[in-house]
């Protein structure tokens, strides 16, 4: 197969909601809403508790903290991750109670498995912005 | 339970379809014509005999928000009652019931269901909240990744045999190759082996567990079964049960992955027919992903839980088998253009239980299960489940 061409890896484009989310990403603190009412955690970002429909979010900070819910190899690469495969994305479940996806770093193929301690880390996209993302918690 | 469609009073009178093509250079318009031409040939209807028309927003044609208007426009009808479904590839299953609902309302009477799509010739779609955000900047690899992580925590949690898998390939890709229709390159015989062996795309996920994307179009006409029988059509099926969920377990933020809303409109829709699995001569599941159609003969109830692939391994799925499962090759083998791709199984149900299949004939059918699934949502099993059954008139 043909060498595929390199283009730049998609960046978020933050929007009302999620601003506060990626300003603290950018600081390396991960944020979440947090409905007081349900005393529940979500995400990814939204307008409202998908709890109790209020509009009655708070935004907390969390460990960072969690374990491998799955996992994938990445053989053919997405867009903007050409000549970087192959590599990992897994699901995550933080100890707040809720699943996230991205990157995991630092860890090869034959290492991962569903169960394992991880914690987030950070990605540079580009100068201007910082991405979330995993490696094991040893 | 309530069921509008227990009495049969809404039937199926014909079907039309395009070649799969992949770069076709048409458009969806021109695809779309050709699809509504045969099937007016089909049923020996005119453009001035349809007073509905329902389809899909397909990626092709996804800036416009028009859509329904421009399509009608371009195949001259002037209809009472005009649909555009979004729910993915549970749109054409779903239209089936929404038009239904529109003719026993008396918004209409006769509706064209067309699906258009022309995706590898154009695409212009733009999906932002969680897609943008939280998925494309991640690197996976869009459904492929979305299933790998599927498959790996079904295997965590129940036994997965890829020869299971591999049966079922080769199974719809025997149809695709009787199937004049299919996209011409997947015309090839393939066995297991070539399935095992197939590369990798998203671990544990094989190119040969995937869909081939296309160009195409297809259309169905949907009217009252006492119009049909006015008119002395040759073939009508009714459907005769439906059941939808969108956003299965949505409060939920740690879901089990591998459960889909068809554990619910699965059983849903068979109870509302008072039919069990037993009573399913034909399967034909929405297959974006070889696993996708186990997890549904899973959660409908054809096997248990976790059995899939000794319920596949053990069961004769070919044409004349106990339950022959995709005979025309599926959007696997056939080829899936865009969310066109949501009517393909429909469109080969229908020309099963009309005996026009030919060469992979089902021995006199009687009933046939279809479904749809639509869209996948941040780090979840799909968006919509939908569950139509079909009964020949």
């Amino acid at each position: 197969m043909a060498e595929r061409e390199k283009r730049p890896r998609p960046a978020p484009t933050p929007t009302n909601i999620t601003q506060p989310f990626w300003d603290a990403v950018n600081e390396h603190k991960f944020l979440l809403q947090y409905d007081p009412e349900a005393e529940k955690y979500q995400f990814y970002p939204r307008g409202l508790s998908v709890h109790t429909g209020k509009r009655n979010l708070e935004w907390r900070e969390v460990t960072g903290k969690g374990t491998v819910y799955s996992y994938t190899d990445t053989v053919i690469p997405a867009r903007g991750f050409e000549g970087e495969e192959p590599y990992l994305i897994a699901a995550v479940d933080l100890e707040e109670g809720v699943r996230l996806m991205s990157l995991l770093h630092n860890c090869k193929a034959e290492e991962v498995g569903i169960g394992m301690a991880v914690r987030l880390c950070w990605d540079k996209i580009d100068d201007e912005f910082e991405y979330f993302a995993f490696e094991p918690d040893r | 339970m309530i069921n509008p469609l227990a009495n049969k009073d809404i039937a199926i009178i014909g079907y039309g379809e395009v070649k799969n093509v992949r770069r076709s250079g048409r458009t969806t318009y021109d695809v779309a014509a050709e699809a509504t031409s045969r099937v007016l040939e089909y049923t020996g209807l005119g453009t001035k005999d349809i007073d509905g028309m329902a389809t899909v927003l397909p990626s092709s044609e996804a800036g416009n928000n028009f859509w329904s208007n421009y399509l009608g426009d371009h195949l001259g009808l002037q209809t009472s009652w005009t649909q555009t479904t979004d729910i993915g590839g549970a749109s054409m299953p779903g239209n089936i019931a929404r038009a239904a609902a529109a003719i026993q309302s008396g918004y209409c009477e006769t509706v064209l269901s067309i699906a258009a799509a022309t995706p590898t010739t154009r695409r212009v779609d733009d999906q932002r909240s969680y897609r943008s955000e939280f998925r494309n900047p991640t690197g996976i690899q869009g459904p492929p990744g979305a299933f790998g992580l599927i498959m790996h925590r079904y295997m965590h949690q129940y036994d997965l045999k890829f020869e299971a898998l591999g049966k079922l390939a080769v199974a719809q890709r025997n149809g695709a190759v009787v199937n004049e229709y299919a996209v011409e390159g997947l015309r090839k015989p393939m066995t297991v082996d070539d399935y095992l062996n197939a590369r990798m795309v998203s671990t544990p996920l094989r190119l040969l567990d995937s869909v081939m994307p296309c160009d195409g179009a297809n259309a169905i006409i949907i009217t009252t079964t006492e119009r049909a029988k006015k008119l002395g059509v040759k073939n009508m099926a009714h459907p005769i049960s439906y059941a939808e969920l969108t956003n299965f377990n949505v409060h939920e933020q740690l879901p089990d992955i591998t459960e889909t809303g068809f554990s619910i409109a699965g059983p849903q829709a068979l109870e509302k027919a008072a039919m069990s699995t037993d009573d399913i001569d034909m399967f034909h599941p929405y297959d974006d992903f070889l696993i996708a159609e186990m997890l549904q003969l899973e959660q409908i109830g054809f096997c248990g839980r976790g059995e899939g692939s000794e319920y596949l391994l053990s069961t004769d799925i070919s044409p004349t088998g106990k339950l022959p499962i995709n005979t025309g090759g599926g959007q696997i083998s056939a080829g899936q253009p865009g969310l066109a791709g949501g009517q393909l199984n429909i469109i080969e149900a229908l020309r099963q239980l009309f005996g026009e299949a030919t060469d992979r004939q089902v021995p006199n059918p009687a009933t046939a299960m279809c479904t749809g699934i639509g869209v996948i949502p941040y780090v979840r099993n799909w968006g919509t489940s939908a569950v139509l059954i079909l009964e020949k008139g």
